[in-house]
């Protein structure tokens, strides 16, 4: 798989560094290649800097050609643009964005984008073992 | 009318003005306490706190009950998501966006925002009209159109000048309505209108054939 993961927190780093262990080709994007510093030294994929709400960009790094595009910045409403992007201009297969305020990714759901609330799945992991 | 808009920055400041004026209804939706501050001191009690991209927060600027729905913050990401909300989920009948990225005028169209208001090709195309050495200057879009209503010069580059318009590319790429000669009435334009250095056409031409029409005028033609 060819995945774009825009971010370079500590989920988009793991993400990251899982793909890559598994054989998979990797490319993180953010706007300075200084916020991959604490990558794992194991990271073996491709780190861009630019902005990845940015078409332009976006085409320069290739995403085109990619499989999966996710959205991992802190910025609720950058993943969202960026997520859109790749699924609507480029076309990308899998998307999936992540958006922390849960009304909203409601709201992402019914425009067909794969979005994650962190804070509901958590509730709704908690909830579930509640139930066990 | 029940006006709302996101930012509260120079835009929305005049804008307000000339609604309020008009006998609207308006509400700016801003973050920063001092520029709610000082639109407040100068407008009245017409702001409210909070991120426009929020649902909690256009929720209580009654969104829903909306005639127009403004983005103007310095970030697009911020504009196309408030945008996307107002007029999907609150059904704003007119949802309009500022643009800080021009490239970003594509995407918002692809993504269901139309209206889009491009503040560098603005000023850029400001500034064209003052300067005589550029022949076409673009006046207006024709909203949901593709169409664009455009200034062309006849400059002594543009080889208009000693023609009639029948006879010239211009005819081809664009429908002249209006001729505009210094000193004398603007006259209704055809084929047969006969142009002189100095002369500006007033034209309706597609969004598509403005590159066409730019190179024509610039004596690049092919």
């Amino acid at each position: 798989m060819n995945a774009f993961i825009m971010g370079s927190g500590r989920v988009a780093s793991e993400l990251g560094t899982l793909l890559d262990l598994e054989g998979h080709k990797v490319t993180l994007l953010d706007f300075e290649l200084s916020m991959f510093d604490k990558l794992p030294g194991k990271f073996q994929g491709r780190t861009m800097a630019g902005d990845a709400t940015d078409e332009e960009f976006l085409r320069k790094a290739g995403l085109k050609n990619a499989d999966a595009f996710i959205a991992l910045t802190r910025d609720d409403d950058r993943n969202a643009m960026a997520a859109q992007i790749a699924k609507h201009i480029f076309g990308v297969p899998k998307v999936i964005c992540r958006i922390y305020d849960p009304p909203r990714e409601e709201f992402y759901k019914t425009l067909g984008l794969e979005a994650i609330s962190p804070i509901m799945l958590f509730a709704r992991l908690v909830k579930g073992r509640l139930e066990d | 009318m029940y006006v709302v808009m996101f930012g509260g920055g120079e835009v929305a400041y005049y804008l307000s003005k000339e609604f309020i004026e008009g006998g609207h209804e308006v509400l700016i939706i801003e973050s920063d306490p001092k520029k709610r501050e000082r639109l407040e001191e100068a407008l009245g009690d017409i702001t409210l706190g909070g991120n426009g991209c929020r649902i909690q927060c256009l929720e209580q600027a009654g969104v829903s009950r909306a005639d127009v729905f403004i983005a103007a913050t310095d970030a697009d990401e911020d504009n196309l998501a408030a945008c996307q909300l107002a007029q999907i989920k609150y059904k704003v009948p007119r949802v309009l966006s500022k643009l800080n990225n021009p490239r970003n005028r594509n995407i918002f169209r692809k993504l269901g925002i139309e209206n889009t208001i491009d503040v560098a090709a603005l000023i850029l195309e400001n500034m064209k009209a003052q300067i005589p050495a550029f022949p076409l200057v673009r006046l207006s879009e024709l909203e949901g159109e593709d169409l664009e209503v455009v200034q062309v010069r006849v400059t002594e580059d543009s080889g208009l000048g000693g023609h009639a318009l029948g006879e010239t590319r211009v005819a081809f790429l664009a429908d002249a309505s209006c001729l505009a000669r210094p000193g004398e009435t603007p006259r209704g334009a055809d084929a047969s209108t006969y142009l002189e250095e100095g002369d500006s056409l007033i034209c309706v031409v597609a969004h598509d054939m403005l590159g066409r029409l730019t190179s024509e005028l610039a004596g690049r033609s092919d």
